[in-house]
């Protein structure tokens, strides 16, 4: 019979061998990949000594193609829970090591459990996906446990943060879950993501590429938009998370964590009155308005590098976090295009679900002219913001620094759709239209009939702008709450969100909207 | 002694026994004051030059006056707190004001918040 001292070495001895995945060889080649294994990864993201595992000794029950003879210590995946900050957070981290990180019954089991109990508990949940993707050997079975995480992804979608880190491949199949999730990170060199890899697309469409221009972090964070953060290596990639983290509630019941500040509330700003340049077609970078306002200039910037034109990210403003939206006249004129809206209704629906308020910069002349955009479908993708902003029931703040023409002055979150203050600087020109294209339609006869007819367009562009493109039209209909001068910025923004604190709306009752996706 | 002289003497005793009391308790009160303004100002200069900054920081930190309210358990908690902080007294520490901030949604935003959550997917 054996003693409880055999029992506890047997069971030391069990854990060791999963704690080494796919033994110190497989290990090692990791390593050399440029890669952490999937406990490294954990101990480097969670608090010290914070984490508790949870399904280690699960094993595959696959006997097909001899499967029954190989053993993956931990079923390739190490899932559990801990705390980040001292928050409670859920795990799951793919073990490369172990059959290739590959996801079979039993493994997409450990997700699932690891999910539900993160739902359940209301706490982000955070997937490190390393994986080479379905394993093969368990045909339908690994199929069934993808569709399985792809249901508790959706149902778990607006109720816990979940974040996705591609940190190996992740191909096939396996691109949707985090797709399927609030914010993809990846890392250059050693993250790729593609439905089909380059073999396959040579196959089919005689296309060459490489597995990194196919699917590698820049191509995800710069053209896709896929990806939502890039990072050179995997200790910067946990420090983003952390980072997000501390911006954004647990479950969709709390506040966002509110972290007391130094920086004065009532901050008269000087540097504000000077930003915009007296050339209204002179660009200005709006990431310096929003570093200016913010609390200690700290802006942590979501989707750095797609559609540039449009800038969101998270920010305090007196403590209370807050999401970003900014046209960025830096790029395409600050016009809105279907990347920006895309970008932009993605954005706003998360902070509107996790009950983070909105600010929203503006300065753009309108949605981006052109036959690309036109038959792109701006008009299907373009309505998306205007649904995001209108459905959102947070405080939605707006500054119209500059222009707001059209459309794009409607849903840059105006008054129309919902806002509960706008503010607009005295550069602000909102009007239906730029004074050079109203001047050439409701002058047009008289610009014709002119005997300098180059002279007449310019004084009747002048006269347009003087009289429509100012903000005191807007304030008269009181579409603006208020005129202010750029440097009480901060402090307007700060008093109105602490007014809006207690902002109650209701939405009718619905199974759900049918937003134009 | 008839009982209206025994009545007389004991309102006597009653008002000389009370007089007493309640003029020892005003001399008191006179001996606790003068006490303040005796030992008070003792403290050295230097003291009194980091009391006041400290103060003056404290008062900085300020960005709004709360309505008069009933604050006194509040303002002795942070009273405590800051002495033991500023390693002081607190007899040191003088409250300039106390700004409340709404760290969380108020009940009424909740309700919305709830409502919206039960009535979409």
């Amino acid at each position: 019979m054996e003693t409880i001292e055999t029992k506890l070495k047997i069971l030391q001895q069990k854990r060791e061998i999963i704690e080494k995945g796919g033994g110190e060889k497989r290990i090692q080649k990791q390593h050399q990949s440029g890669k952490l294994t999937a406990r490294e990864r954990i101990e480097k993201l969670l608090d010290k000594d914070s984490f508790v595992e949870i399904d280690a000794f699960v094993e595959h029950r696959s006997i097909q193609f001899d499967m029954q003879y190989t053993k993956a210590p931990g079923e390739g995946v190490v899932t559990g829970y801990g705390t980040i900050d001292g928050r409670l957070v859920f795990v799951f981290a793919q073990d490369f090591t172990t059959i290739g990180g590959s996801l079979g019954e039993m493994h997409a089991a450990k997700i699932c459990k690891v999910m539900d109990m993160a739902n359940k508990m209301g706490a982000p949940l955070i997937g490190l996906n390393d994986s080479g993707g379905a394993r093969i050997q368990e045909g339908v079975d690994a199929l069934k446990g993808y569709g399985e995480i792809f249901l508790r992804n959706t149902l778990s979608s607006g109720v816990i943060p979940q974040l996705s880190v591609i940190l190996g491949p992740c191909a096939g199949g396996a691109v949707y879950s985090p797709a399927l999730t609030d914010f993809v990170f990846m890392v250059s060199g050693i993250s790729k993501m593609f439905i089909t890899g380059p073999q396959v697309i040579k196959a089919v469409t005689g296309e060459e590429v490489t597995p990194e221009e196919l699917g590698g972090a820049t191509a995800h964070n710069e053209k896709s938009g896929v990806a939502h953060f890039i990072s050179q290596n995997e200790e910067q990639c946990f420090e983003q998370i952390k980072k997000l983290l501390s911006y954004i509630p647990s479950n969709n019941l709390e506040d966002p964590p509110y972290k007391a500040t130094t920086d004065d509330p009532a901050k008269i700003i000087p540097e504000l009155n000077t930003i915009i340049p007296v050339d209204p077609n002179k660009p200005y970078d709006m990431k310096d308005v929003i570093k200016l306002v913010v609390d200690n200039n700290d802006f942590f910037e979501v989707q750095p590098l797609y559609a540039q034109n449009l800038i969101t990210g998270f920010a305090r403003l007196s403590g209370h976090s807050v999401g970003i939206l900014a046209n960025n006249p830096k790029h395409l004129a600050g016009c809105l295009d279907i990347n920006a809206s895309d970008k932009a209704a993605r954005f706003i629906r998360f902070c509107d679900a996790f009950n983070i308020p909105l600010v929203t910069f503006t300065d753009t002349p309108g949605y981006l002219p052109g036959v690309a955009q036109e038959h792109g479908g701006i008009i299907r993708h373009g309505a998306k913001l205007l649904y995001a902003y209108s459905e959102a029931t947070v405080p939605k703040l707006t500054v119209i620094t500059r222009k707001a023409y059209g459309g794009a002055y409607i849903a840059m979150c105006s008054r129309h759709l919902g806002a509960d203050q706008v503010f607009a600087w005295p550069t602000a020109e909102i009007a239906v239209m730029g004074p050079e294209g109203a001047a050439n339609i409701i002058f047009k006869k008289e610009i014709e009939n002119s005997e300098d007819p180059i002279t007449t367009r310019q004084q009747k562009i002048d006269e347009y702008r003087n009289n429509f493109a100012n903000p005191y039209q807007a304030a008269a209909r009181g579409y603006v709450d208020d005129i202010i001068e750029p440097a009480a910025t901060r402090a307007k923004l700060i008093s109105a969100l602490e007014m809006l604190m207690s902002k109650s709306e209701k939405r009718p009752a619905k199974k759900h909207g049918n937003i134009p996706v | 002694m008839t009982t209206a002289q025994i009545l007389q003497e004991s309102l006597k005793t009653t008002l000389l026994g009370m007089g007493l009391v309640l003029g020892t308790l005003y001399i008191l009160s006179l001996i606790l004051d003068l006490t303040k303004i005796i030992f008070a100002p003792s403290s050295n200069g230097k003291r009194n030059e980091a009391l006041s900054e400290r103060e003056q920081i404290i008062e900085e930190g300020k960005t709004d006056v709360t309505e008069a309210q009933d604050d006194t358990q509040l303002i002795a908690v942070i009273a405590a707190a800051l002495a033991q902080y500023l390693q002081t007294p607190v007899s040191n520490i003088k409250i300039g004001s106390i700004r409340k901030i709404h760290e969380k949604t108020p009940i009424w935003g909740m309700e919305s918040r709830i409502y919206n959550i039960n009535n979409k997917l």
